[in-house]
């Protein structure tokens, strides 16, 4: 008998409820296992929330949603959500293209969002670039039907099958992204407009793996786009509440504080309240730094593990603000959906400007109102601005000097787009708030404070991940989703991660009950 | 033909493969620190051991207690002028928390002496001021969180110069503001708007006083008393006072903390000054309600009555006794059950919990559900009433550390 908040044991505890977490949660309680989610905060979702100021709720960190559709189709998360957890989810369509402003060019247009239409625009401003533009995009839509085959296949890929369907993949995939846009032979000027899809991933090119940023570039070229209506906390709310009702079980307020090992395998965990519950699987939708570093007793771990750790290159955070204004999007001329404002095509400079606790002159942008007309209330709009970051820049700051620090930076920001756009956004600030990596520490906990887990190197990206993924597990029965599972990081593949997770336990279960 | 072709791809990919490998050969097998986790750590702690360093008699029913930290070696989190602690409170059988705010300034939260104060007004029938008054000496032992709250200057968003209108007790936040910016942020300005029942109302005259003379070009205070001792001014914190006291408010930012009934008294009278915008208006939330039922909106068919609530945390489940003019979160204490809050006026969401079913009546003032919880059936129990018997699902509590 269960006299507690929680049973004595559970078929698998998930450590933490971000997109990965609640998405193995979800998938093992659709089919018949009974799962624990735990996690620390008091709401559900990680970065996939929003939070309230005043009288506007911000999104906090999705500004679309890919691979909800798909090339001429729908996708592996529309397949997810809509038909096989029936979540009551719809989305806007995004149908305008992005704002672009390089700003030593003093370009400023509007990028579409439709392949034909963006290789047609390309070749206006480049004029000859069309044919190897459609080519290196028709190349980056092989490595998105790749990771969907692998999505399909739910992980069971033979790798003679993939070299003989999907072999684009595997001849890019130990491939830099310089490496293959030279083989390209695109202009240079071509190559500028295309890179301003780079702000999802933020490594230089010459050291970033192809696969990911092939995949970034078809989700945006090639298939449609969607925005989340009533902030992506809308997913994670639904996502809990789907899983309780398919019987597994969430607690809020609950960290893990330890995984216990046995003999090399998990055993439970211990609470932050001291509970101990037992478990032979466990997903960790916390990233392997803090489940390494923090939560296995030492002489549980393995050497090796640490090794592992440090063989890794940290990924990267955020400094984002959030901006609730009181004129509507018409009436400030925020006209565009998103945003996106650089110096120049220079991804390297770009690349070195997140290491300075300087405000970056290459960022992103998103305006909800012109495509979700109640994003905030009438005669009001939102302005959130980003750009990535190195946590490690902000180690020297201190708690006294923490809040002025970020302050300046946003207002920065605040300014460089204020000028271009030709709008006094300061005037208009009724709600602000800044995040820094700190603030993603406090609340998702993630080593450094990173949304990115780790950079995607070729040595680390998803091919070669799954290449070693069984020879790396150093504790039997620990599985890592989300940012750090197999995929690569970011909204979409973070729940694939945790579907794919689970699919061996699964099958497992299947068998025994047959 | 592909540009990228498959077998020299595949030798890359192996060289890849095996510069993986190679690479955790090579890697120390060191621990990893975190600075920013730490930083994150010291500035939001899970909780605060504090202890009362000294208990400072403002009047007869006000007290201000410096609070510093329980350890040795350990220095406080820093906070803005404005923000408060939630203190952690076991009184009986109940676990309660209140929100402070911090009444001195950050500036004396450095270092290892540091501390902060929170300022108390004993009301009659109060339970827990009435405890604390009681109860907490030098040397007593306080748990509380870090700061929270939203009501601060912000550099990005507010006017230089600051319009701070305090009723009685909501002077707290504005001694904090006062005393800071008396030694940092020199280029902003404050004028005290200070409305107070009579002449033994006023609090922290003398301080405020000083600190008035040495800054007098930037600080101004203007009191206004019910029943104004002679000499002084008398009336209501009102648009008239305003107006006779505040050149150009288009140009302001008001910031605003006193008893619910000058909210909403005030709300109508901003309309009366010059044309201010919504942004300019910022006002601290204040706590539970003394007494829901007398509130404007209160359903005019609900009845003070008892009503039954079943609370499920977990694989627990409880019946407890609730009425319907006491808020959710308030029966579940007094039953002895623990649920985490913190601003306890609907805002910070901390105690988020899930009503599975029963009719309630909702504080719309702080409301800080978000969209989807209001259409997913979540509420903030320590702004909800209920009206019906209710069940509830909340979540377990963060720690078990209380007084």
């Amino acid at each position: 008998m269960d006299r507690g908040l929680f049973h004595e044991r559970y078929d698998a505890i998930v450590i933490g409820s971000g997109m990965g977490g609640l998405a193995a949660g979800c998938n093992l309680a659709r089919c018949g296992l009974k799962p624990l989610v735990l996690e620390k905060h008091n709401l559900p979702g990680g970065v996939t929330t929003s939070f309230v100021r005043g009288r506007f709720e911000f999104e906090i960190s999705v500004q679309c949603i890919t691979e909800y559709g798909n090339i001429g189709g729908m996708g592996p998360i529309y397949k997810f959500f809509h038909d096989e957890l029936e979540l009551d989810l719809e989305f806007p369509e995004m149908k305008e293209g992005r704002f672009f402003c390089m700003l030593d060019k003093n370009l400023k247009t509007v990028l579409p969002l439709k392949k034909e239409e963006l290789i047609a625009f390309i070749n206006k401003h480049v004029p000859g670039s069309a044919e190897p533009v459609r080519e290196y995009l028709n190349f980056c839509d092989e490595m998105l039907r790749a990771i969907n085959y692998i999505n399909d296949n739910d992980a069971h890929i033979k790798p003679i099958e993939l070299i003989r369907k999907h072999k684009g993949i595997v001849a890019a995939s130990g491939l830099t992204v310089k490496e293959v846009t030279d083989k390209f032979k695109i202009p240079k000027e071509a190559l500028d407009l295309l890179d301003i899809y780079w702000t999802f991933t933020g490594l230089p090119m010459d050291a970033m793996s192809f696969p990911v940023y092939g995949t970034v570039l078809s989700c945006m070229a090639s298939t449609p786009v969607y925005a989340p209506h009533k902030t992506t906390f809308e997913i994670s709310a639904k996502m809990a509440e789907k899983l309780t009702q398919l019987g597994g079980q969430i607690a809020y307020n609950t960290r893990v504080d330890r995984i216990l090992v046995e003999n090399g395998a998990v055993k439970g965990v211990v609470t932050n309240r001291g509970e101990v519950i037992k478990t032979q699987h466990i997903y960790s939708n916390a990233l392997p730094h803090n489940v390494f570093c923090c939560l296995i007793d030492k002489e549980d771990l393995p050497l090796k593990a640490l090794k592992q750790l440090n063989m890794r290159m940290p990924g990267t955070s955020f400094l984002s603000l959030y901006m609730g204004l009181d004129q509507s999007y018409e009436q400030l001329g925020l006209d565009h959906y998103m945003y996106y404002f650089a110096k120049d095509g220079d991804i390297n400079r770009a690349y070195q400007q997140m290491g300075y606790l300087k405000a970056s002159q290459y960022f992103a942008g998103m305006c909800p109102n012109p495509l979700i007309q109640d994003a905030s209330p009438e005669g009001t709009s939102i302005l959130h601005l980003e750009t990535l970051t190195k946590s490690l820049t902000w180690a020297a700051v201190t708690q006294q000097e923490y809040y002025k620090t970020k302050c300046e930076l946003a207002g920065a920001l605040i300014d460089q787009a204020a000028e271009v756009l030709n709008i006094p956004i300061r005037d208009h600030i009724e709600e602000i708030e800044i995040c820094a990596p700190h603030t993603f520490a406090r609340y998702i906990g993630s080593f450094m404070g990173n949304v990115y887990a780790y950079d995607h190197r070729v040595f680390d990206s998803v091919v070669i991940k799954a290449m070693t993924q069984e020879k790396e597990r150093l504790i039997h029965g620990l599985s890592f989703v989300g940012n750090a599972g197999l995929l690569i990081a970011g909204f979409p593949s973070s729940i694939l991660s945790g579907k794919l997770a689970t699919i061996e336990q699964i099958e497992e279960y299947k068998k025994g009950v047959c | 033909m592909s540009k990228v072709k498959l077998i020299p791809g595949l030798f890359a990919l192996m060289r890849m493969a095996n510069t993986r490998k190679e690479r955790i050969e090579q890697a120390e097998a060191t621990y990893c620190p975190d600075p920013i986790g730490e930083v994150a750590k010291q500035m939001h702690p899970d909780f605060l051991s504090l202890m009362v360093h000294r208990v400072a008699e403002e009047n007869d029913s006000v007290r201000t207690y410096r609070l510093v930290c329980a350890g040795d070696g350990i220095s406080l989190p820093v906070f803005q002028a404005g923000q408060y602690i939630s203190v952690k409170l076991s009184i009986g059988q109940t676990q309660t928390s209140r929100a402070y705010t911090i009444s001195s300034a950050p500036y004396e939260a450095e270092g290892e002496n540091g501390y902060y104060e929170i300022t108390v007004r004993k009301k009659p029938g109060g339970c827990v001021s009435g405890y604390l008054f009681d109860n907490w000496k030098a040397g007593t032992k306080v748990y509380a969180t870090g700061p929270h709250g939203d009501f601060y200057y912000c550099p990005l968003r507010d006017h230089k110069d600051i319009v701070a209108l305090a009723g009685g007790a909501g002077i707290t936040p504005f001694r904090s503001m006062m005393k800071q910016l008396a030694v940092k942020e020199k280029e902003l300005t404050l004028t005290l708007l200070y409305g107070c029942k009579d002449g033994t109302d006023v609090l922290f005259e003398k301080e405020l006083d000083a600190l008035i003379e040495k800054e007098s070009g930037r600080f101004r205070r203007v009191n206004t008393y019910e029943t104004a001792p002679q000499g002084e001014c008398q009336g209501y914190l009102d648009a008239k006072f305003i107006n006779e006291n505040i050149q150009n408010p288009q140009n302001k930012t008001f910031f605003i903390c006193g008893p619910a009934i000058m909210y909403e008294f005030l709300r109508d009278e901003f309309s009366k000054v010059g044309n201010l915008r919504r942004k300019q208006l910022r006002f601290e939330v204040g706590g539970a309600p003394d007494d829901v039922t007398k509130r404007k909106d209160w359903p005019k068919e609900a009845k003070a009555k008892a009503v039954q609530l079943t609370v499920h945390i977990g694989n627990l489940s409880y019946d407890i006794p609730a009425g319907t003019t006491e808020s959710i979160l308030a029966s579940i204490e007094r039953a002895g059950l623990l649920l985490d809050s913190c601003c306890r006026s609907g805002e910070c969401g901390i105690c988020r919990s899930k009503l599975n079913n029963g009719d309630v009546f909702i504080i719309p003032d702080n409301d800080g559900r978000r969209v989807v919880d209001k259409q997913l059936g979540y509420i903030h129990p320590c702004s909800t009433y209920p009206l019906s018997d209710c069940s509830v699902t909340i979540p377990p509590p963060n720690s078990v550390k209380n007084t």
